[in-house]
């Protein structure tokens, strides 16, 4: 791959295209004639063939083998979202939570009892929270009860009841304002990580591969790795050349892509784009520094 | 293609006139023989026809007609000249430059004498070895990329490149002298 490009290459394809097009080569009447007829008769029979499939009353279509993978792929698929997004949800920390749930949080949880004795009835802990769920007031009726009964049968200090009372009224606001946000939370989770999304550099590969330049803008946005490989050791840029997407090519580089970064076969972005015979990529990627 | 696979007849006509011209090309210019290629024309969409069911929308069409019209056209070179060496699992491309006849290089620049300069070129990309001058028909008809070639021809990316590299610097040779 020493071989400096050479206009020669994209010559080669464009005058063998001209001459073989003047030529005007075409199969003979017969053979489309032919081919053509084959065609028609192989529809005709698909169009009888699915009339024939729904008498079929043997076999449910929901016991068919691609409804029984599509049914198993979808349980998979909600017990991994599920896994991924409770532990965000009910985590104790509020680092994830959106602004407005701080603020719901604020109103739900009151302040911290001076002494136990101030905790007060259970009625008095639901006045405290009027804008709270009911089942989390109840839970947190609960919660002060429970500790005036603690401070009874244990004589600890009035610091420490309090604190007790406190970090578990939070940490219940917490889960309640969180489950009551549902979706909302949730979004604030996502929009929130710093990092890009899990599967962003595998949905990256997949909108170059398929010439998606919005989405491929899109995902170089939110941070999508611009140096990984493939299962084929390609690296997106290689892969934007082989595919011959100048565009896509223009949004790697202005996203930072390396334009020397070799992929597992020891090739650059630049000997990929000689081996397609883009002189057009070939000199944006040498405008962007490959050598 | 998918709706054609569902029934209908008129897609399937619409979809042999848009790759008519270019898969019979490839297979005129591998076979050198007008009767020949019309046979495995013949057969290359027949196979398309009844193996609609087969197809997925995953690979590309042309990726797919081609790699079917590639077969063919090694199963019909077989056929014919069973002698003919067509290694489609030579790791190099480089031992197959030897393959060409003497003359090989000789009749493109003979070319020269010849009026028609586009009958030349079809002559010169005629005259590379059998595996060279397929990966380039797949690049130049099919649109193919090098990794595509390489699923077409059923080798390795690094085969494919190296059939490619060759057929092109070849022919670029051939086109400075008639030029």
């Amino acid at each position: 791959m020493t071989q400096e490009f050479d206009p020669g290459d994209a010559e080669a394809f464009e005058r063998y295209r001209a001459a073989s097009r003047q030529e005007g080569a075409a199969p003979s009447e017969s053979t489309r004639a032919a081919i053509l007829a084959e065609g028609r008769r192989m529809a005709a029979r698909r169009l009888e063939a699915p009339a024939a499939q729904g008498l079929d009353r043997k076999r449910p279509t929901a016991h068919r083998s691609r409804w029984k993978l599509f049914t198993a792929g979808s349980v998979a698929l909600a017990g991994l979202a599920t896994l991924l997004v409770v532990p965000r949800v009910f985590e104790p920390s509020n680092r994830h939570l959106t602004a407005s749930d701080e603020v719901s949080r604020e109103r739900a949880v009151p302040p911290p009892p001076a002494t136990p004795a101030e905790a007060g009835p259970s009625l008095q802990a639901e006045r405290l929270a009027p804008s709270a769920p009911k089942s989390f007031a109840s839970s947190q009726a609960r919660t002060a009860s429970a500790q005036r009964q603690f401070s009874a049968a244990a004589p600890r200090t009035a610091d420490a009841a309090s604190k007790a009372a406190s970090n578990s009224a939070s940490n219940t606001a917490t889960a309640a304002a969180s489950a009551a946000g549902g979706a909302a939370a949730l979004g604030g989770v996502l929009t929130e990580s710093p990092t890009p999304l899990p599967g962003s550099v595998a949905s990256l590969w997949s909108a170059i591969a398929a010439g998606d330049s919005r989405r491929t803008e899109l995902l170089l946005d939110q941070g999508a790795d611009t140096r990984g490989l493939d299962p084929l050791g390609r690296t997106p840029l290689s892969l934007a050349v082989i595919r011959q997407r100048a565009d896509l090519v223009r949004l790697l580089l202005a996203h930072g892509a390396d334009p020397n970064a070799r992929d597992q076969s020891g090739d650059t972005p630049l000997e990929r784009a000689r081996q397609e015979g883009r002189a057009d990529i070939l000199a944006m990627l040498q405008a962007a520094g490959a050598h | 293609m998918m709706r054609f696979a569902r029934g209908d007849g008129a897609a399937f006509e619409v979809l042999y006139r848009r790759h008519e011209a270019r898969v019979f090309r490839f297979l005129l210019r591998t076979l050198r023989d007008d009767a020949g290629a019309n046979d495995v024309m013949q057969e290359v969409w027949f196979a398309v026809a009844r193996g609609a069911d087969r197809y997925t929308p995953t690979a590309k069409f042309t990726t797919w007609l081609f790699t079917i019209a590639h077969h063919r056209m090694v199963d019909a070179i077989r056929a014919r000249r069973p002698t003919e060496v067509m290694d489609l699992n030579t790791d190099s491309g480089e031992a197959l430059l030897d393959l060409p006849s003497a003359d090989a290089r000789s009749e493109p620049l003979n070319a020269l004498q010849i009026e028609d300069q586009a009958a030349a070129v079809l002559r010169a990309v005629e005259q590379l070895p059998a595996e060279q001058k397929a990966a380039f028909l797949l690049q130049a008809e099919g649109e193919l990329s090098v990794g595509e070639v390489a699923v077409a021809t059923g080798t390795s990316f690094e085969t494919a490149k190296s059939r490619l590299r060759y057929a092109r610097t070849k022919l670029r040779e051939w086109l400075r002298e008639l030029a």
